[in-house]
């Protein structure tokens, strides 16, 4: 429809947008970045359990249930036949499912292994072959093409795999089509016969693994309890993507500060939104008047404004969503370096979308619908003679009093979750709304200390600006509404800034501190690099490695640690395992108030658990931990706790030798070298010597802690960027409101100028005013940025068990508040400049 | 009156602004009919009060005490919807500054109310073409009011006030803000759409020059009705100027 | 019939020049004696209303100052007529009549200030009332020439119409702002 077939008053609102692009840009931008923030926080979010669920679907395939021992330990491969007897059951395979690492020319791949009866397995999978042929008995083995092009691997080449039982070489046969099974691990999967894994893999007439493809028709519940009729001890049976849970565990901690920031980056998109709109409709106030002269209903007022906040809802809304995707994109990537595992393309599901589409129009419209009511009810005589009554520039009282109430309201919460009244599920609804009822509220209170903190800021500026300072305070006060929204712009600014910020910086202070505490030693070899789920790549290494090492010139100690999942008390877990010494208790990062004697505990036998563990099954030191292993069910008590960061502190630790009772360590995943005193350089040569001969991967501690920031960097940064960028439309914000400040303040400077004020001076005078803008919402917007931290802290308790030391980072918020006012003082050099190029005569004739 | 009904009747109007100290009495009681096809100007010094008895008039404004009935309907009965669909159907304003919608044409700008109102588009455009006709601004439909002078935005304004064919046509000083020759444009106009077209009309000025166009004058002071004068009927104009050339 | 204040207009305005009038009129080329009336009658002051006697005795008195020359023109059946010519000391004197600024003649005399300045001195008489009836004669006067110059220009009336229209509408309306002055200023008197 071209513009002139348009009813007239949607050509009026078109062109009333249109003669202010500037601002209908930052209308946009106010929805986009809240819609976007959503979007491709919840599209990542998805993407990443979709990784972890679809990672053991694609293992699968047809099979709908899959039996497995604890600890993924081995059982007689004969149980498959039984367990194909039973009536439901179509067919049963058997599988060993092994990780190990690919040893190519730059170093070690994690890669899993999968050994499958090649005259059966098509029972449950299919394989599409792009190239040679399917596996026999012999011992090739199959590949995924796209993987195999990616490391630079032939059909007919040979395949370099560490195993427990050393390096084995395997020609490769044949290339499958990158669909089924072939997509599991990011498609890092090496199929070879059953017999030729059973050997490398120590597990001589066993498998790990029995997969179920149920009768056609059958109920899965029916099947899964006739199955579990005949399992030994120690065995499962379930659906295979439930096996990913521990890693979805381990992601509820990044999961909730996205959230969080995309609350956060809601609340300030709306917040620029409702700043803008209060901008349009007081300069429109005329208009409307006119329209109501004219006959329009209160209502029909309303709803013209509330139609152009929706429209704009509705272009911003689609544009957020496809910047929420691209965002994603990076954001994917970012997770994936952070997993250590492929996470697949983000997709537009219907859950982000439904929530962009509800949210994206409802917070332009809960951000408009005030302002628009209260522009339908205005009384219109005042506005169309021009007349602001006395009101006007004072914030309603109605304001202020909401505004404490919502303080209040958030008050409340804080302590009901700082005294334990909540519920983890409640509180985790409640907590974004107090800090969306905080930053309301404060926002609404800004009316009440506006006086006491406008008299404040004018004794800081007071000796910087003199004369022009004081008339700039005095000008500012007298608007205490205008100045009031744009101060509050900027609150909501340094509030989020400050707030995640803060956070962040203090997760990062803490994992480090951890990361010292627990990887102490100086050098670490591992087979492949791990993913933060620790379900899929853990390559076991040979024990006889550690004898070999501890023989080097300059190793002091070699430690041995071994991880695996279990359930704890019925959760999944991780269990390590490690040869932990009484005299550095440190490496457990225990806990602040554990009993003593731990260490020593923990030698006999007893456990130590990870807070976030300990939260999540309500056990204490003393308690007796539930542990399913391959031999049975044991309780072991509960020695004392510690804060881990690995799988979410959902860990349980034990010492290596008590470990090896109850499941089958089959070596050691990671060597822990402490060198003898000045020997550390002598050491490292000789061990990169060691590895390089075995295709073992090393590490030194600086390596591993700058791999932990590499992984870490792009969620981390994604962070930082997405605060900068609320913090950039917010900052248009004032700039806008500095623009209408001066627009509205015409008449005023050309009667300051036609009194004899020079250009500079009117200049100096709007500078003054930014400035003391700045440093007003500044203050206040430093003290509830703190208060938001401090409330992004609280939850933490829940996801690790304990609640990390509050810190304030000083430099963070002297960093925020400079920028701050800097960002005020350029935006305000245009209007400056206009000011002062203001033509005295016009300006005074200025309506 | 044939039906005596008169099209205004206020009775003992009083607006108080503000309350306590500050509080300003605009009106102190003031009673005014207005009869069909009437051209009232009400007249008065600055702060007379007649912007105000104007607004009231107009329902744009409620009054402290007292009542303004249009076409024998009370208006301190009827809620905010109803005042709008009166002001929509039966009102046309005309201020001194000409509030037209800088954004939309002249033909939009007319067509305004219509649109308020939910007549369709092509019939609202048709009728103030029309409304544009009679005031002589056919030729300026397509303009923005910033592309015209000021004579031509206030009969801008006036075709919008007429073209919903109100029972009353109420104008707030409409020469106020223009030079002398369009504001004798204005009041030939608006002595047209009286003689011609038998339009209610009531006019605020402090300028007799203008408030004698009118039929009746009333002059407003200090919140009350000083005086009411009925004017005779004109005599035919070359009569008129025949006696004034006789005396040079 | 004409109301005081008409008459007070008439007599407020710059006399009228006649001889000027005619000297003006004999500019264009000559004309005679009923030439003359009627161009001033339809040209100048359409409401004029001439009589002969009074064009024929400034036409001679112009003769006399040797301003106007004449020749007689011989008419078949009817007596011979004068037609009347400009001479060069004429021309001269109209241009510099013309140039010449008028004296503004401000008549004060009108009845209006003698009755409000009587009624101020004798009791028992309603000054306001007065004032009141006063500015209601003038109010229905200048409602008349308002109507009067609205329908003028409506009609396309010439010029000189218009403008005589327009000067009664500035004048009346000059006497409306005096009366408002005088109300003023004779309550605060009562007041006092």
């Amino acid at each position: 429809m071209s513009p002139s077939r348009l009813p007239t008053l949607w050509r009026y609102s078109l062109r009333q947008t249109q003669r202010r692009p500037a601002r209908a840009v930052l209308t946009l931008l106010g929805i986009v970045i809240g819609v976007a923030t959503i979007v491709a926080v919840s599209v990542t979010t998805q993407a990443a359990r979709r990784a972890y669920r679809e990672m053991f679907e694609a293992l699968t395939g047809r099979a709908s249930l899959e039996v497995v021992a604890e600890a993924m330990a081995g059982f007689e491969a004969d149980q498959a036949e039984e367990l194909a007897a039973l009536p439901l059951v179509k067919a049963a395979v058997g599988l060993i499912q092994k990780p190990a690492a690919l040893v190519g020319p730059s170093g070690p791949i994690p890669v899993t292994v999968l050994g499958i009866d090649p005259a059966r397995d098509r029972a449950a999978r299919d394989y599409e072959l792009h190239q040679g042929r399917f596996i026999g008995e012999d011992p090739g083995v199959l590949l995924g093409q796209e993987f195999a092009s990616t490391h630079g691997i032939a059909l007919g080449g040979t395949v370099r795999l560490l195993t427990i039982s050393g390096l084995v070489e395997a020609p490769v046969v044949g290339l499958l089509q990158p669909s089924g099974a072939a997509r599991f691990h990011g498609g890092a999967v090496v199929f070879m016969a059953l017999s030729q894994a059973q050997r490398h893999f120590d597990l001589e007439g066993k498998v790990n693994s029995v997969q179920l493809v149920l009768a056609d028709g059958a109920d899965i519940g029916q099947a899964e309890a006739a199955v579990r009729r005949r399992l030994s001890v120690g065995q499962t049976v379930g659906v295979p993507s439930e096996r990913g849970q521990l890693a979805q565990d381990a992601l509820l901690n990044i999961e909730q500060i996205l959230a969080v920031l995309s609350v956060v980056s809601m609340v300030a998109g709306a917040f620029v939104i409702l700043n803008a709109f209060q901008m349009n409709l007081g300069e429109r106030r005329r208009q409307f008047a006119i329209l109501r002269a004219l006959g329009a209903s209160r209502r029909q007022v309303t709803h013209l404004l509330l139609r152009e906040a929706a429209v704009h809802g509705v272009a911003g809304t689609a544009l957020g969503i496809a910047a929420g995707m691209a965002i994603s994109l990076s954001l994917t990537r970012g997770m994936e370096r952070l997993l250590g595992t492929a996470v697949p393309s983000p997709a537009l599901t219907l859950e982000p979308l439904a929530l962009a589409i509800l949210l994206g129009p409802a917070m332009t419209l809960l951000a408009t619908f005030g302002p628009a009511r209260r522009a339908g009810r205005r009384a219109p005589i005042d506005d169309l003679l021009g007349k602001t009554p006395p009101a006007g520039t004072k914030m309603p009282r109605r304001w202020a009093v909401t505004g404490l109430a919502l303080i209040a309201a958030c008050g409340l919460i804080d302590l009901a979750f700082i005294r334990g009244w909540l519920t983890p599920a409640l509180g985790r609804l409640l907590l974004p709304a107090a800090m969306v009822l905080v930053l309301a509220g404060s926002v609404l209170a800004l009316g009440v200390v506006l006086g006491p903190l406008m008299r404040l800021v004018g004794a800081i500026l007071g000796p910087l600006f003199g004369i022009e300072g004081r008339l700039a305070v005095r000008q500012l006060r007298r608007h205490a509404s205008r100045t009031a929204l744009t101060v509050g712009a900027l609150m909501v600014a340094i509030v989020i800034t400050i707030g995640p910020g803060n956070e962040i910086k203090s997760a990062l202070n803490n994992l480090h501190a951890w990361f010292d505490n627990v990887a102490g030693a100086n050098f670490h070899i591992q087979g492949a690099d791990t993913d933060l789920g620790f379900s899929v790549s853990i390559v076991s290494l040979p024990e006889s490695l550690g004898h070999e090492l501890a023989q080097l010139d300059g190793a002091q100690r070699v430690d041995r640690i071994n991880w695996f999942p279990v359930r704890a008390g019925g959760r999944p877990a991780l269990l390590i395992a490690a040869t932990y010494s009484p005299d550095r208790p440190e490496q457990l990062n225990p806990a602040q108030d554990n009993p003593p004697g731990v260490m020593e505990r923990l030698a006999l036998g007893e456990v130590v658990i990870g807070t976030a563990l300990a939260q999540s099954l309500q056990l204490d030191v003393g308690d007796k931990l539930e542990l399913a292993t391959s031999k049975g069910s044991i309780r072991l008590r509960i020695a004392g706790k510690c804060n881990q960061y690995h799988a979410g502190g959902m860990t349980v630790h034990m010492q290596r030798e008590a470990a090896g009772k109850w499941f089958d360590l089959e070596g050691a995943h990671l060597f822990s070298i402490t060198a003898d005193k000045d020997k550390a350089p002598t050491l490292e040569s000789e061990l990169k010597a060691f590895c390089g001969q075995r295709g073992l991967l090393l590490h030194s501690r600086e390596q591993l802690r700058q791999d932990m920031d590499r992984r870490s960097a792009g969620t981390i940064g994604f962070l930082w960027v997405l605060m900068a960028l609320v913090f950039v439309v917010a900052s248009l914000g004032i700039a806008n409101t500095l623009t209408m400040n001066v627009l509205e303040q015409t008449r005023e400077l050309g009667l300051l100028r036609a009194i004899g004020m020079r250009r500079g001076q009117v200049r100096k005078l709007v500078l003054a005013q930014a400035s003391a803008i700045a440093l007003a919402g500044a203050i206040p917007g430093a003290l509830l940025g703190i208060v938001l931290a401090y409330m992004m802290n609280l939850p933490a308790e829940w996801l690790t068990g304990h609640r990390p030391p509050f810190q304030i980072h000083l430099w963070l918020l002297a960093t925020a508040l400079a920028v701050t006012v800097c960002i005020a003082v350029v935006a305000a050099l245009v209007p400056a400049d206009r000011a002062a190029r203001l033509r005295i005569v016009p300006a005074l004739h200025y309506e | 009156m044939s039906d005596g009904t008169h099209t205004v009747d206020v009775r003992g109007l009083t607006k108080v602004f503000g309350a306590g100290e500050g509080a300003v009495e605009a009106l102190r009681g003031v009673d005014l009919q207005v009869a069909r096809g009437e051209f009232v100007a009400v007249m008065g010094p600055s702060g007379s009060g007649k912007s105000t008895l104007l607004y009231l008039i107009g329902a744009l404004d409620a009054p402290t005490a007292g009542t303004v009935s249009i076409d024998g309907v009370d208006l301190s009965r009827m809620d905010d919807n109803r005042l709008a669909l009166l002001r929509r159907q039966r009102i046309g304003f005309v201020f001194q500054a000409f509030n037209l919608l800088d954004v939309l044409t002249a033909e939009e700008n007319v067509s305004l109310p219509l649109v308020i109102d939910g007549v369709p588009e092509a019939e609202a455009a048709r009728r103030a073409a029309e409304s544009l006709g009679l005031v002589g601004m056919s030729g300026r439909r397509h303009h923005l009011p910033g592309q015209l002078s000021g004579g031509e935005q206030q009969r801008l304004a006036i075709a919008r006030a007429l073209v919903t064919r109100p029972l009353l046509l109420l104008a707030d000083e409409p020469t106020g803000n223009l030079d002398s020759a369009s504001s004798d444009q204005i009041m030939r106009l608006l002595c047209r759409l009286a003689e011609e077209h038998g339009q209610t009309i009531l006019m605020v000025t402090h300028d007799a020059r203008w408030a004698a166009a009118a039929n009746r004058v009333i002059r407003l002071r200090d919140g009350r009705v000083a005086d009411e004068q009925t004017l005779p009927p004109a005599r035919a104009y070359p009569q008129v100027v025949r006696e004034l050339e006789s005396q040079l | 019939m004409r109301s005081a204040v008409a008459r007070r207009i008439a007599e407020r305005s710059t006399k009228l020049s006649f001889k000027h009038a005619l000297l003006g009129l004999l500019a264009e080329g000559p004309l005679h004696g009923y030439e003359l009336k009627t161009a001033y009658e339809t040209e100048l002051v359409p409401a004029g209303n001439l009589n002969f006697g009074q064009v024929y005795t400034t036409l001679e008195r112009l003769n006399r100052d040797g301003l106007v020359s004449f020749e007689k023109v011989n008419q078949a059946e009817r007596p011979d007529k004068k037609v009347y010519k400009l001479t060069s000391h004429g021309r001269r004197e109209l241009k510099d009549w013309l140039t010449r600024p008028s004296t503004i003649d401000l008549d004060q005399r009108n009845s209006t200030f003698l009755k409000l300045m009587l009624a101020r001195r004798l009791g028992g008489v309603d000054l306001m009332g007065v004032l009141a009836a006063e500015r209601r004669a003038c109010f229905e006067r200048l409602h008349e020439v308002t109507r009067a110059k609205a329908q003028a220009q409506q009609a396309g009336a010439p010029v000189q119409s218009v403008l005589l229209l327009d000067l009664a509408v500035l004048t009346l309306e000059a006497f409306l702002k005096w009366l408002d002055r005088c109300e003023a200023a004779l309550k605060q008197e009562t007041d006092k």
